[in-house]
């Protein structure tokens, strides 16, 4: 399986696009964070490669295949989609929510069989939430609810899963348990596409890393080169010090740490600067 | 501009602050220059209400007696001028103009007590969607006078319905059971008050949703008017002719067909003047309430305290209104909305001109229920205009959610 | 061990529902049609042997066998042969009508995310109401008679209130890109109130032409009328199918509505055309019920928040199931109970009993309700 973006640009009708000219490829088993400020078009362009936004330019590929002219029914058999958590109206139990997932499955007017339940069982045992079954998902806690939406979407059985910040509103102990969960996602094969706003996640994965800067191209490439210093400052506008630690086992383990006064104001965020970092960071873009 | 990264802090802090004082005086400037607009505007909808005042008297003396229609006014004779003279001064045998006046006056009140109760709903519940009709106030006063109808109204010739008395035999009656009714009336108001915003705490527990708030309000109106329509059916079962249907009925749809007579004028003064001048006098405090419970609380507002007695005033206001005029609709939603429009959200400013542009709309819309005789369902014309009215305002406005 | 607890519980969620709800609904029924006050009550296997000489007559007339009809005339002369007959068809017409109107306010519930949207807040049963007394107003000698025009003209009040009130839900919530639930609920409670004071001031008129009339409206919309006949059993049979079948066929895939409009497309799921299947089909179920049973107050809007609190869960088969059986049950209980209580010489109205006892059941499911409603 091979996702190819390229020349991309998205935005809501004949205005002008949000974000252009979007270039990467992802295959089996990456995974790829996405960074950037808050309204850059994230968001935007997660619905485009979704298929719920016609591209304003450029194409999305799958395997050779435009994606653009396929059915959702089709889309939906390679693609699934986890957004952001939210409160269903009514308490569904966690079974059920999962066994939505195979809503593409079932057909219009089948209902589930043996087949689909124990493909949700297994998911379940495979994500560790199987002690929730026969809870409301109305009454289960945030983190939760998280993997049981990924719970949900894997029931699709997607080649790639995209999560529209994932880890929003999650304390330390549930952010680790659902990028543990991405980790062994991607280890099954599962190419995996998340946002977030913490840069340190794309290096704890070790993911494929795209940031978007507004109104420049986008920066793609592995954590480790892409997330640095400059990169971060120009995508957020404040100072990040990346700095390197070492973690229990004596590996080295890199870190991002905003600075209160180093950044500089927004009203007063001078041109210079932002010349000049930009310069840097496609000369780096080039390197690679 | 750019290269200046060596400022001293002084220049900075004077830059600062330079630009803030210009700040500060273009906003008093501004807020200045609002005042007087709104003073202006003040005076204009004062003027529009003496205008349609005059109008509508007048169109009633010619479309009410025929021979003082522009036709026959055209001819002047003497007989008709001294016809027309005596009609205005009520020496003649006609009646005089007085009644017409007195009914004028009643629609004013009625208008202006329902477009202030309900900007001062609207305020308390923080939501553009409350008002007197919305929160089952009006059902409750109906419901009120259901029960009146059913219990106290004895069925023997003697005492008819109190209107038709005349002012004399109207003071031989005790105290009591000449305002039963309105006392009835208000205490089914104060019922529905409490049972709609009771079921809304319930439903959002502890916390009043504006949602919950007109869906139930609107839940209970239902409830009630099958419940009205139940007791009119058993009551037209049994004796097609019994005079207690006329009462329930009157009251649902609304209309001033029995309020012309002074001293009922001015015995709705004397309840209405009272409630209109409190509310006047916390309209301070009201703007403090909007901003939300604790903030009010933070600035020294005891606001449980004072949103239960401006609830309880002005329910006691609409309770009045009902009880003399029956029940009219909508008129407590459409004028707030257009009167923040005109002079913005501020209570002070808010209330007087809700109060002046509700008795100029509620003049108009009689003038024409007038004109295609339809004064006895008041309620009809109303409701129309205001379902309309608040169906676009929906529209355009982008929603309740945004509404609040 | 593991494996075996998952296949226990593999077997516990498959969809099993209680056939508990479905006795209780033929113990009703069989109580509905044996007990009635005004009239002779009868021992329920009396009621069974009528029913079994009207199928054994049914197949001697089919067969023309003119010794079976002469011996089954006996019969019919002795017992309460018409009356259990007219008592069957009306228990029928109820329980139908109370499924359908329940099933219509789950699927609108369920559609648009939210407890309070039921037939009766969209302006459904106003419509009706409203198309009823309009027709009576129009045709007041031949009213009662002409079936068809009486389910055209509610059909298209509905049709209309319904209309407005979707059209304001769509626009207030055009800026925002998505479709505005609780502007379209308030939009609908608002008309509901302005139509009903219209069909109280054409009460009025009608009372002027006829007082008689007026009556028989009163009688419609207070759930106190039936329709018995022939004709209208089938024209309702019919509608009743016609909108009963694509959503049972669709009640599975009707939960995928629940979901945020872009989880479920990504799912493979075209919501905007499962809404207008569903929403067709429940206005369908909706008018029809309420065509032939008259107004049941606020049953539809009560009925699938209770089931939802009573069972665990809120699959929309389960939902559908429970609630097609709480509402036929809770109708066919009122009707007999309301026969059966006097005020004034009369029959209780079925529609304000409703309202009663369900509201309190109602706040109460609500208030219990852990989420939050948007």
């Amino acid at each position: 399986m091979r996702l190819e973006v390229s020349h991309l640009s998205c935005g809501y009708g004949k205005g002008k696009p949000l974000i252009k000219d979007v270039t990467f490829t992802v295959g089996s088993g990456d995974i790829c964070c996405i960074l950037g400020r808050n309204g850059v078009g994230k968001s935007t362009m997660f619905k485009t490669l979704l298929c719920l936004l016609p591209p304003a330019g450029g194409h999305i590929l799958l395997d050779g295949e435009d994606i653009t002219t396929w059915k959702a029914e089709k889309l939906a058999d390679h693609i699934a989609y986890v957004a952001q958590s939210h409160t269903p109206p009514f308490p569904y139990l966690v079974e059920e929510m999962v066994m939505l997932g195979r809503m593409n499955h079932i057909g219009v007017f089948g209902r589930p069989g043996a087949k689909d339940e124990k493909i949700v069982d297994s998911l379940m045992r495979d994500l560790g939430i199987d002690y929730l079954r026969g809870r409301a998902y109305t009454e289960i806690s945030g983190g939760e609810r998280q993997m049981v939406m990924i719970a949900r979407a894997m029931a699709q059985e997607p080649e790639i899963l995209i999560l529209d910040e994932p880890t929003a509103n999650l304390d330390y102990g549930n952010r680790v348990i659902v990028l543990n969960t991405l980790k062994k996602l991607s280890l099954n094969g599962i190419c995996t596409i998340f946002t977030t706003h913490d840069p340190e996640q794309a290096l704890l994965l070790d993911a494929q890393t795209a940031i978007i800067i507004p109104g420049e191209p986008v920066v793609f490439g592995p954590s480790r080169i892409v997330v640095t210093e400059k990169n971060l400052k120009s995508a957020y506008n404040t100072t990040i010090r990346v700095v390197e630690i070492i973690d229990g086992e004596g590996n080295p383990v890199r870190v991002c740490l905003p600075m209160l006064n180093g950044g500089i104001p927004a009203a007063d965020a001078d041109q210079d600067i932002w010349k000049e970092g930009m310069g840097e960071i496609q000369n780096e873009s080039v390197e690679q | 501009m750019r290269n200046d990264h060596i400022r001293t802090d002084k220049i900075q802090i004077r830059r600062s602050e330079t630009s803030s004082d210009v700040e500060r005086l273009k906003a008093e400037r501004e807020k200045t220059r609002k005042f007087k607009k709104g003073n202006r505007m003040m005076v204009v909808l004062g003027a529009v209400l003496i205008l349609v005042f005059f109008f509508s008297t007048a169109l009633f003396v010619t479309v009410s007696r025929e021979h003082f229609h522009p036709a026959y006014l055209m001819e002047l004779s003497r007989a008709q001028m001294m016809r027309f003279f005596n009609f205005i001064t009520g020496a003649g045998a006609e009646g005089g103009i007085q009644f017409i006046t007195c009914r004028n006056v009643m629609i004013v009140m009625a208008g202006a007590c329902l477009a202030a109760s309900g900007a001062v709903y609207q305020g308390v519940f923080k939501n553009i969607l409350a008002s007197p009709t919305t929160l089952g106030v009006m059902s409750g006063g109906s419901l009120g006078n259901i029960l009146y109808a059913l219990l106290f109204v004895s069925l023997s010739p003697v005492s008819a319905k109190l209107s038709d008395l005349s002012a004399s035999s109207l003071s031989e009656i005790p105290l009591l059971d000449r305002n039963l009714q309105s006392f009835m009336v208000l205490l089914g108001c104060f019922m529905a008050v409490l049972t709609v915003v009771g079921i809304t705490l319930i439903l959002g527990r502890g916390r009043i949703r504006s949602d919950h708030l007109i869906i139930t309000g609107i839940i209970f109106s239902s409830i009630i008017g099958s419940f009205s329509s139940l007791v009119q059916y058993y009551l037209i079962e049994r004796n097609p002719a019994d005079p207690r249907i006329d009462i329930i009925r009157s009251m649902t749809m609304g209309g001033f067909g029995n309020t012309y007579k002074p001293d009922q004028m001015m015995l709705m003064l004397g309840f209405l003047a009272p409630c209109v001048c409190a509310l006047m006098s916390v309209a301070g405090r009201m703007d403090i309430l909007a901003l939300g419970d604790e903030q009010a609380a933070t600035m020294g507002l005891n606001v449980v305290f004072f949103r239960n007695l401006i609830i309880a005033v002005n329910t006691v206001m609409t309770a009045v209104i009902i009880a003399f005029c029956g029940q009219i609709g909508f008129i407590g939603f459409i004028i707030p909305l257009a009167a923040r429009r005109l002079v913005g959200p501020r209570f002070r400013r808010l209330l007087p001109a809700s109060m002046l542009m509700g008795a100029t709309l509620l003049l108009i819309i009689y003038d024409i229920a007038h004109l295609i005789s339809m004064t006895a369902y008041m309620n009809v014309l109303t409701s129309a205009l205001g379902s309309i009215v608040m169906v676009i305002a929906l529209i355009r406005g982008g929603g309740v959610s945004r509404a609040d | 061990m593991r494996i075996r607890t998952g296949n226990q519980r593999i077997q516990k969620t498959g969809a099993r529902f209680s056939v508990f709800p479905v006795l209780i609904l033929l113990a009703v029924f069989l109580f509905s049609l044996c007990f009635k006050v005004s009239e002779p009550g009868m021992i329920p296997v009396q009621a069974m042997s009528n029913l079994w000489t009207a199928v054994r007559l049914k197949i001697a007339e089919l067969l023309h066998q003119p010794m079976a009809l002469d011996r089954f005339e006996i019969i019919r002369e002795q017992d309460f042969y018409y009356e259990t007959i007219r008592r069957l068809k009306n228990s029928f017409v109820t329980l139908l009508s109370g499924a359908a109107v329940c099933a219509g306010g789950a699927v609108f519930q369920t559609m648009f995310r939210n407890p309070l949207a039921s037939p009766n807040i969209l302006g459904i049963s106003t419509g009706v109401n409203l198309g009823t007394i309009l027709f009576l107003y129009l045709f007041p000698t031949t009213a009662m008679g002409m079936l068809e025009q009486r389910y055209l003209y509610c059909f298209i009040s509905a049709g209309i209130l319904v209309g407005i009130t979707m059209l304001a839900g769509w626009a207030a919530g055009r800026k925002l890109g998505n479709f505005s639930v609780m502007d379209m609920l308030v939009v609908g409670a608002v008309i509901s109130q302005f139509g009903s004071v219209v069909t109280m001031y054409l009460q009025f008129r009608l009372e002027e032409i006829d007082v008689n009339l007026l009556t028989s409206y009163q009688e419609i919309s207070m759930g106190i009328y039936v329709l018995t006949d022939t004709k209208s059993i089938l024209t309702f049979l019919l509608l009743m199918t016609v909108s009963m079948g694509p959503m049972y066929l669709l009640r599975y895939r009707l939960n995928a509505t629940v979901l945020e409009d872009m989880d479920a497309r990504s799912m493979g799921v075209s919501t905007h055309r499962l809404r207008t299947a569903g929403m067709l089909c429940g206005a369908v179920l909706a008018v029809t019920a309420l065509v032939a049973c008259g107004d049941m107050g606020i049953l539809s809007m009560a009925v699938p928040p209770v089931v939802r609190y009573l069972c665990r869960g809120a699959d929309f088969r389960k939902i559908l199931y429970y609630s097609i059986c709480a509402g036929s049950i809770l109708l066919l209980l009122a009707r007999s109970l309301c026969s059966m209580i006097f005020v004034a010489g009369m029959a209780l109205p079925v529609n304000f009993a409703i309202s009663v006892l369900v509201l309190p059941l109602f706040v109460f499911a609500m208030s219990r309700q852990r989420s939050v409603y948007a």
